[in-house]
C-alpha cells in the first residue's frame, strides 16, 4: 500500500518539477525573443529544454524572424535604390527645364529674326515636351506603386488605337531611319478595357522601342483561338542588335540597359507597361528571339 | 557612431616567461573585416584564444559587445569561431560532428546543418568520417562549424590554411557575401597579406606580442601607393613649381627632403625638367611605391 | 545543460563503445550464473565466499566438467549467487574509465573541447554537465548489471540460488553511493590531467594499487585493519551486498557524501582556470 502511495508521490514530484522547468524554459523564450528584436542580429531563438512541441514552436518564431528580417535588408535595399533615383530623375528633369530657359533667355537678349526665333522656340517647345513626358512617367509610377485604383472599362477599337499611337511616333522613327510593321488581319479589334491606359501602354512600348531598338519594329496584332478561351495576342518585336537585354528585369521599376542613362531614360516606361497590362487582366512576358526582343500581351476576351 | 563588437585595452598574457600578448588595444567595428597580421607566433592566436576565454588573460580588459567578465558568457553565443587547427571527432562523419555541435548550442532548425555545409561546399563529402578528411576539407568544416549558430562575429585563424587556389577564391566570395548580405562582422588573421589585402577593410599588425599598427584599407592603400619620391633640400620652393608649373597639388611632404608626387607617374623625366629648369637642385628622384610585404616588413622593423 | 548532456548521449548512441560494454556485461553474466561462481573481470574480492567447508571444497576439486560442477553446487544448496556477483561490482570501475575516456578526456585529447568552450557555455556548465552525463551512465550500467546478473541467474540456476528482489533492490540503490564516490574520482582525475593517454595510465593501476595497499597493509600488520576492510571502497560494494546493517549503510551513505563533494569541487578548481592547449 505506502509502495503505491509512495511511487505516486514520486510521480506528481516528477511532473510538478517538468511544469516548473516548462514555465521557466516559456519566460526564457520570451526574454531571449525581446533580445533578439532589440538588438541588430542575426541570432535565432535556441532551446534550452528537450521538449518536441516547444521545439516545433520555437522552429516556427525563428521562420518569422528570419522573414522579418529578409524584409527589412529588402526595404533597405529598396530605400537606397530610390533614393539614388530620385536624384537621377531629378537631373534629368533638370536638363530640359534649364536649356529651354536659357533658349528663351538668348531669344529675348539678342536680335533674331522672326524666322530664327521660331526655330529656336520649336526647340524649346520639343523639350518641353519632353519634359511633360518625364513628368507624366513620374506620375504614372507614384499611381504603379499604390494599388487602389479604379479602372474604367469601355469598349475599345484596338487597331485604331495601334495606328493612332503610330502615327503620333511616325516622325520620330523615320528620323532614325526606322520602320513600324503593323501586321494584323482584322479591320476593327473590339477589347473592353480601359482605353487611355492601353494607350500608355503602346507608347511606352514604341517609345522604348524607339530608343533600344537597332531596326525595325514589328507590331503583331492577332486572335489566337483555344479551346472555348478566345485571347487577343499584341506582340512588339525589335531587332537589338548588340544590346545586353536582361530579359528577367526587363520589367522592374528603374531598368535600364542604358547605364549611363545619356538617352534621358527613367527606366520606368515599362514597368508601367507591365503594371497597366495586369491591372486590365493581361498577361505579359519578354523574350529573346535571336537578336530580336519580343515583347508579347495576351488579353482575354 | 559604429558599434564596437570587439574592443581590448591593454590586454596582456603572459604564459610563464613568454609573454605572448603585450597590452594589445584594438577595436573591431560592426560590419568590418578586420585583418589581423602577423609573423607565425607574433600573437595572433593568443590574442584571438584569450577574447573567446580559452584562455586567462594576465591583465588588460576585453569588451565583447560591450560586455566583459560575467555578462560575457552570453555574448558568446553571438560568435563562431575557428581558431588553430579543426578538431573534431575522428570516428563521426562531418554530419554528424556538425549535428553533436548543433544539438549542444540548442539550435532548433537541424536544416541549417546542411545550409552551412552547402556554403562551404562540403555537402558531398557530409557522410564521410573526420578520419578520411585532408587538410582543406577539415579546414572548411572548421569554417562551417564556425558558421553554424547565425553569428555576428566570426573570428577564423588562418582560414586558408590548407585550402587550394579555387577553395581560397571560394571562401573569400563566401565571406564577403556574408559581410555583405548579413552584415557578420569578421576578424580573419593570416600571415599571408596579398590574400588579406583582397576581402579586409581594416588591418592590424602585430609583432611579438605588440600591435604594431591599426590602419584602414584607404589609408594602407596610400602609404603603399606608386609615387614619385623627389628628394631635394628646397622642399617649400619645390611645391609651388610642382603647382605652378605642372599644375598638381596631389603630392605629400614626407619631411623637409622628401616628397611623394602621385601625379606624372609615367613621367618622372618631365617633373625631373621642371624642376631643374627652375632652379631647384633635385638631389634624387625615383619611383617609390611598395608591396605590402615591403610596408609589413618596414613597420615590423620600426616597431 | 540538457543540451550537452544530449549532445553527448546522442555520440555514444552512434559510437561502439556502449554496445560493446553492455555486450560484455550480458556475457559475463551469462557465465557468472553458467559457472557459478563471481568475480567478472577482475579479482574477486572480500566475504561472500562460502566456500569455507573442507568438505565441500573436496568435492567441488572432485568435479570435473561443469556440469558435475553445477550439480555438486545444486547439492550444496543456496548461495545468493546473485547478491554475491553484485558484490564484486567493483569491477565494473572499468568500464566506468571507458565512459569517462570517452565523454570527457577524448573531448580534450581531440582538441574539441575548445569548440564548446568558446561557445555560449560556461566552464561550470560544462563540467557538471559531463560529469552528470558520466554518472548517469554509470549508474545505469550498475543497475542494468544488477538485475540482468538476477534475472540470468533466476532463469539458469532457479529459484533456490536467487535473492529476493526487493532485496536485490535494496542492494543496488545502497550500492550507489559507493558507485558515484568511484565515478566522481575518476571524473576528478580527468580534468585534473586532461588527456586520454595520462588518465588512462593513472586510472586503471589505481584499483589494482588499492588492492596492493591492502597486501601491503597485510603484511605489515600481519592482518588487514578494519577500516580498511570496512571503507575502502571495493570492500565497502561486496559489504553492501552482504546483508549489511542499517549504520553501516549510513556511515558508507555519509563517507561517500564526503568523498563525492571533496572529488568534484576538487576537479572543478582543477579545470576553472586551466589553458585549454
Amino acid at each position: 500500500m505506502e509502495i503505491i502511495i509512495g511511487i505516486l508521490a514520486i510521480i506528481i514530484l516528477v511532473l510538478l518539477c517538468y511544469l516548473f522547468m516548462l514555465k521557466r524554459e516559456m519566460k526564457r523564450i520570451g526574454n531571449d525573443l525581446d533580445e533578439i528584436l532589440k538588438i541588430d542580429s542575426n541570432q535565432l531563438l535556441h532551446e534550452k529544454l528537450s521538449d518536441r512541441d516547444i521545439k516545433v514552436f520555437l522552429k516556427k518564431i525563428n521562420d518569422m524572424v528570419i522573414r522579418v528580417r529578409e524584409k527589412e535588408i529588402v526595404l533597405e535595399r529598396k530605400d537606397n535604390y530610390l533614393q539614388k533615383e530620385i536624384t537621377n530623375i531629378t537631373h534629368d528633369l533638370r536638363t530640359p527645364l534649364t536649356s529651354s530657359l536659357g533658349y528663351i533667355d538668348l531669344i529675348l537678349r539678342s536680335d533674331m529674326t522672326k524666322e530664327e526665333q521660331l526655330k529656336e522656340l520649336k526647340i524649346v517647345q520639343r523639350r518641353l515636351i519632353r519634359l511633360q513626358e518625364l513628368v507624366s512617367s513620374f506620375f504614372e509610377f507614384s499611381m504603379v506603386t499604390t494599388s487602389n485604383r479604379v479602372v474604367e472599362l469601355t469598349q475599345t477599337n484596338l487597331v485604331a488605337l495601334v495606328e493612332d499611337c503610330m502615327s503620333n511616333y511616325f516622325d520620330e522613327f523615320m528620323s532614325k531611319n526606322k520602320n513600324i510593321d503593323f501586321r494584323c488581319d482584322m479591320k476593327k479589334c473590339e477589347l473592353n478595357t480601359n482605353r487611355d491606359m492601353m494607350k500608355r501602354i503602346i507608347d511606352n512600348l514604341l517609345g522604348n522601342a524607339l530608343k533600344y531598338s537597332a531596326g525595325d519594329l514589328t507590331i503583331r496584332l492577332s486572335e489566337i483561338k483555344n479551346d472555348g478561351n478566345n485571347r487577343l495576342l499584341l506582340s512588339f518585336s525589335n531587332d537589338v542588335g548588340a544590346s545586353d537585354v536582361d530579359v528577367e528585369h526587363i520589367f522592374d521599376e528603374f531598368y535600364t540597359a542604358d547605364i549611363s542613362r545619356t538617352k534621358g531614360n527613367t527606366g520606368l516606361g515599362l514597368a508601367i507597361v507591365k503594371e497597366f497590362t495586369e491591372v486590365l487582366g493581361g498577361e505579359i512576358e519578354a523574350k529573346m528571339d535571336e537578336n530580336k526582343l519580343v515583347i508579347d500581351i495576351v488579353f482575354e476576351t | 557612431m559604429k558599434e564596437a563588437i570587439l574592443r581590448t585595452e591593454k590586454l596582456t598574457k603572459k604564459y610563464k616567461d613568454f609573454l605572448a600578448l603585450d597590452q594589445a588595444t584594438i577595436t573591431v567595428n560592426k560590419g568590418d573585416i578586420y585583418g589581423l597580421i602577423g609573423r607565425n607566433g607574433a600573437g595572433k592566436t593568443t590574442l584571438m584564444k584569450t577574447v573567446t576565454t580559452l584562455t586567462n588573460k594576465t591583465s588588460g580588459e576585453y569588451y565583447l559587445f560591450g560586455k566583459n567578465n560575467e555578462d560575457l558568457t552570453e555574448c558568446k553565443r553571438r560568435i563562431g569561431c575557428l581558431i588553430e587547427s579543426p578538431a573534431f571527432f575522428e570516428g563521426m562523419t562531418a554530419y554528424q560532428n556538425l549535428k553533436y555541435y548543433a544539438i549542444q548550442k540548442g539550435i532548433v532548425d537541424k536544416k541549417k546543418i546542411d545550409e552551412v555545409l552547402e556554403l562551404v561546399k562540403l555537402t558531398e563529402s557530409k557522410d564521410k568520417k573526420f578520419k578520411t578528411f585532408s587538410l582543406g576539407m577539415k579546414q572548411r568544416l572548421g569554417i562551417a562549424f564556425a558558421m553554424l549558430d547565425n553569428p555576428d562575429f566570426v573570428i577564423l585563424d588562418e582560414p586558408i590554411n590548407g585550402l587550394d587556389p579555387i577553395g581560397i577564391s571560394e571562401l573569400r566570395d563566401t565571406l564577403k557575401k556574408l559581410n555583405e548580405e548579413q552584415g557578420v562582422t569578421m576578424m580573419i588573421s593570416s600571415h599571408i597579406l596579398s590574400e588579406l589585402y583582397l576581402i579586409a577593410n581594416r588591418f592590424c599588425f602585430i609583432d611579438n606580442g605588440r600591435i604594431i599598427k591599426e590602419i584602414t584599407k584607404e589609408e594602407l592603400d596610400a602609404e603603399c601607393s606608386k609615387s614619385i619620391a623627389i628628394k631635394t633640400n628646397q622642399v617649400k620652393e619645390a611645391l609651388v613649381i610642382l603647382e605652378k608649373e605642372l599644375g598638381t597639388t596631389n603630392y605629400k611632404v614626407i619631411d623637409d627632403s622628401e616628397i611623394r608626387l602621385y601625379d606624372y607617374l609615367d613621367n618622372a623625366g618631365k617633373v625631373n625638367k621642371t624642376l631643374a629648369a627652375n632652379d631647384i637642385d633635385v638631389i634624387g628622384i625615383y619611383e617609390a611605391g611598395i608591396t605590402l610585404e615591403e610596408y609589413f616588413k618596414s613597420i615590423v622593423r620600426e616597431g | 545543460m540538457l543540451n550537452i548532456i544530449k549532445s553527448d548521449l546522442y555520440r555514444i548512441f552512434r559510437g561502439k563503445s556502449l554496445y560493446i560494454v553492455t555486450a560484455i556485461i550480458i556475457f559475463m553474466a551469462v557465465i557468472s550464473a553458467i559457472t557459478l561462481s563471481p568475480g567478472h573481470i577482475g579479482v574477486a574480492v572480500g566475504t561472500g565466499s562460502t566456500m569455507t567447508d573442507p568438505d565441500t571444497v573436496a568435492k567441488i576439486a572432485e568435479a570435473k566438467t561443469l556440469g558435475e560442477f553445477r550439480d555438486v553446487m545444486k547439492e550444496i544448496g543456496t548461495i545468493k549467487l546473485d547478491a554475491q556477483i553484485i558484490g564484486q561490482n567493483s569491477n565494473l570501475y572499468y568500464f566506468f574509465i571507458v565512459f569517462v575516456v570517452v565523454i570527457i578526456t577524448s573531448d580534450f585529447s581531440n582538441k574539441s573541447v575548445k569548440n564548446t568552450l568558446s561557445s555560449a557555455i560556461s566552464r561550470r556548465e560544462y563540467y557538471f554537465s559531463k560529469l552528470i552525463t558520466v554518472i548517469g551512465m554509470g549508474t545505469v550500467l550498475v543497475l542494468f548489471n544488477d538485475f540482468i546478473n538476477y534475472v540470468l541467474n533466476y532463469v539458469i540456476n532457479g529459484k533456490e540460488f536467487a535473492s529476493e528482489i526487493g532485496y536485490i533492490t535494496k542492494i543496488s540503490l545502497i550500492q550507489i553511493p559507493v558507485v558515484w564516490t568511484l565515478i566522481c574520482m575518476l571524473v576528478c582525475i580527468a580534468f585534473f590531467v586532461r588527456k586520454t593517454s595520462v588518465f588512462n595510465t593513472i586510472s586503471i593501476p589505481l584499483l589494482m594499487i588499492l588492492q596492493v595497499i591492502a597486501v601491503i597493509l597485510f603484511a605489515i600488520l600481519r592482518e588487514t585493519p578494519k577500516w580498511y576492510t570496512d571503507f575502502e571502497l571495493q570492500y565497502a560494494l561486496s559489504n553492501l551486498a552482504n546483508e549489511p546493517s542499517n549504520s553501516y549503510i549510513i556511515k558508507c551513505f555519509v563517507l561517500s557524501t564526503v568523498y563525492i563533494v571533496a572529488f568534484v569541487t576538487a576537479g572543478y578548481c582543477a579545470f576553472k582556470n586551466a589553458e585549454v592547449k
